[in-house]
């Protein structure tokens, strides 16, 4: 526990929760313009269209917050010089666990957030239709599980790597990836690419009929197989990363 | 090349007092690749010395030390701490009567130096009430709350050593604690480390390329050199390496010896010169006299006194860095 908080205090004075803001905020202006140009009609099926904006949202701006998460948790020692300092008081592996929980810590924090979010947003537009709560429930788990194994994978190229551009660009490549796998449903992108999984995590899809010009909102099932495939790459990915780290010299 | 453990393993020369060894290792190795630069080293750190670890840069110091904190993990070879053997399961542990220097300073620049050793302090489990004693200590109180990324390097080398002490470590390593500092800075350091063991009962352990640094604080040294431990003793020790001697030239060297003996003044040839052992002015008249005496041509006759540089160099065998 002394080594979470110490790594706690570390942070102090570093902003770490600015990005999260940040990126809330940009959630929060999207949804709000997206919301103010909806009529009766579309509001009727107001919370669908949130549930599925936020994931889109979510594979532009998460994979961001996880690379800035990891570089700011990660830099600090780097530029400080402080492993060597570091090795002599903790074990390795602990600086490599405490900075992933600490940094899943924010990330679980966020997805509360946008949780509440769309609880407002329902409430200030006054969405006729009823919240599921298995939906919010399949958002945010989507939502944390994805972004965590990104910060995992960012965590471990920030500790590799002392120039921090490098992890920021990766997680940047990973992104657009992302955001392809979403126009591509029936390429298997989105399932082999991690930044793809806000995708394959969204429970709601919809039609478009042209003749009409109507917008059908659906449901479809949580992808347990894609959660299991998404927990079984973080669980090689950890102990990979971590064997990495207790290997480099300091 | 000369080396010797007389003096270090297990009992000092000095007083002839037994002591037991802070550090000990055993035919430590360390290669990268196919460069060994670590080459069975045996080092013997008495507790409550100050052990001035002296090398060129690159001789493998900082490597030595590394693997004595079991930052880097020896290719071969044995480190014991306080007599205890460090191995992966009990590095920590041993490590918890130790506090380290190597290198660079290590600190977070957007954190106060208090707020830097509170993170310290609460990783060793120390009390609260010695991050002052820390601060007082390294004379950093009315620095203690500004960032410590606008430190001097001299401050950042304090805060350093400031975060060493922390937990009342019973070992200290610091790695080249001097370099980069101002001569104010170097001296005030020197003096710093110099007090540790009586002040705190510390066995020190301090690296350094510095051959007059090694002279003004450490009480025993041990010289590295190309991964090769190739002095270890105490520094009385090395000093009587630098002690007088009279050298003489003649026109008959090897009979002037012989001369020389019979008037019970041994000496022994040295290139061209006898070199004799240091002696009053008389005895050197009269050994002068007795060679003249036996018709033996005197060339020159010479006070020799080699210092720490020439013992230095004739151990490294080269022009280092000193």
């Amino acid at each position: 526990m002394k080594n979470f908080l110490a790594e706690m205090k570390k942070t102090k004075g570093k902003w770490m929760w600015g990005a999260p803001l940040g990126i809330f905020l940009v959630d929060f202006a999207w949804l709000y313009w997206v919301f103010s140009d909806l009529g009766a009609e579309e509001l009727a099926d107001g919370y669908y269209q949130l549930l599925m904006n936020l994931p889109l949202v979510n594979t532009i701006t998460l994979p961001i917050l996880a690379a800035v998460l990891a570089s700011r948790l990660c830099d600090m020692e780097n530029k400080g010089n402080t492993y060597k300092l570091l090795c002599t008081l903790q074990e390795k592996g602990v600086i490599f666990c405490n900075k992933f929980l600490l940094g899943s810590l924010y990330i679980v924090f966020f997805a509360l957030m946008q949780l509440g979010l769309v609880v407002f947003l329902g409430w200030r537009y006054r969405v006729p239709q009823e919240l599921e709560a298995d939906q919010m429930a399949y958002l945010f788990l989507s939502t944390c599980a994805t972004t965590i194994v990104l910060f995992l994978l960012q965590e471990i190229l920030s500790l590799m790597m002392d120039n921090q551009l490098y992890p920021l660009f990766i997680g940047l490549i990973g992104t657009f990836a992302g955001l392809f796998s979403w126009f591509f449903p029936h390429l298997p992108l989105r399932y082999i690419i991690p930044w793809g999984y806000y995708c394959v995590g969204c429970t709601i899809n919809n039609i478009y009929y042209e003749e009409t010009r109507e917008v059908f909102f659906y449901t479809i099932p949580f992808s347990y197989g894609g959660l299991a495939a998404l927990l079984c790459f973080a669980a090689v990915l950890y102990i990979y990363g971590r064997n990495l780290f207790l290997k480099k010299e300091v | 090349m000369e080396y010797t453990g007389r003096g270090v393993l297990g009992c000092v020369s000095e007083g002839r007092i037994r002591m037991t060894t802070a550090i000990e290792t055993e035919q430590l190795c360390k290669s990268y690749g196919k460069h060994m630069c670590v080459k069975n080293v045996d080092l013997k750190v008495p507790e409550g010395s100050i052990y001035g670890f002296l090398g060129p840069n690159g001789a493998g110091k900082s490597t030595t030390m590394k693997m004595i904190l079991g930052l880097v993990w020896a290719t071969r070879g044995q480190v014991s701490v306080f007599g205890e053997e460090m191995n992966r399961k009990n590095r920590l542990e041993i490590l918890k009567e130790t506090g380290s220097l190597i290198e660079s300073p290590s600190y977070y620049g957007h954190l106060t130096g208090r707020e830097n050793l509170e993170i310290v302090r609460m990783l060793k489990g120390a009390d609260k009430k010695e991050v002052d004693e820390a601060l007082k200590t390294v004379r950093m109180e009315k620095q203690q709350n500004k960032k410590a990324g606008d430190y001097s390097l001299g401050m950042k080398q304090r805060l350093g050593l400031a975060a060493a002490l922390l937990g009342k470590p019973k070992l200290l390593l610091l790695d080249e604690p001097t370099n980069g500092l101002d001569p104010a800075g170097i001296q005030e350091m020197r003096e710093l480390v110099r007090s540790l063991p009586e002040r705190y009962g510390m066995t020190v352990m301090v690296s350094s390329h510095l051959l007059s640094e090694i002279d003004q604080m450490a009480t025993h040294t041990g010289i590295i050199h190309k991964g090769e431990l190739i002095f270890q003793d105490s520094m009385e020790h090395l000093h009587e390496h630098s002690r007088k001697r009279i050298l003489l030239r003649t026109d008959q060297n090897a009979a002037a010896l012989r001369i020389l003996e019979e008037q019970g003044c041994r000496g022994k040839m040295a290139e061209d010169r006898i070199s004799l052992p240091d002696m009053e002015d008389e005895k050197v008249a009269f050994c002068i006299a007795a060679l003249v005496r036996q018709k033996v041509g005197i060339i020159r006759v010479e006070e020799y006194q080699r210092n720490l540089e020439d013992i230095f160099l004739s151990l490294t065998g080269k022009q280092v860095s000193l």
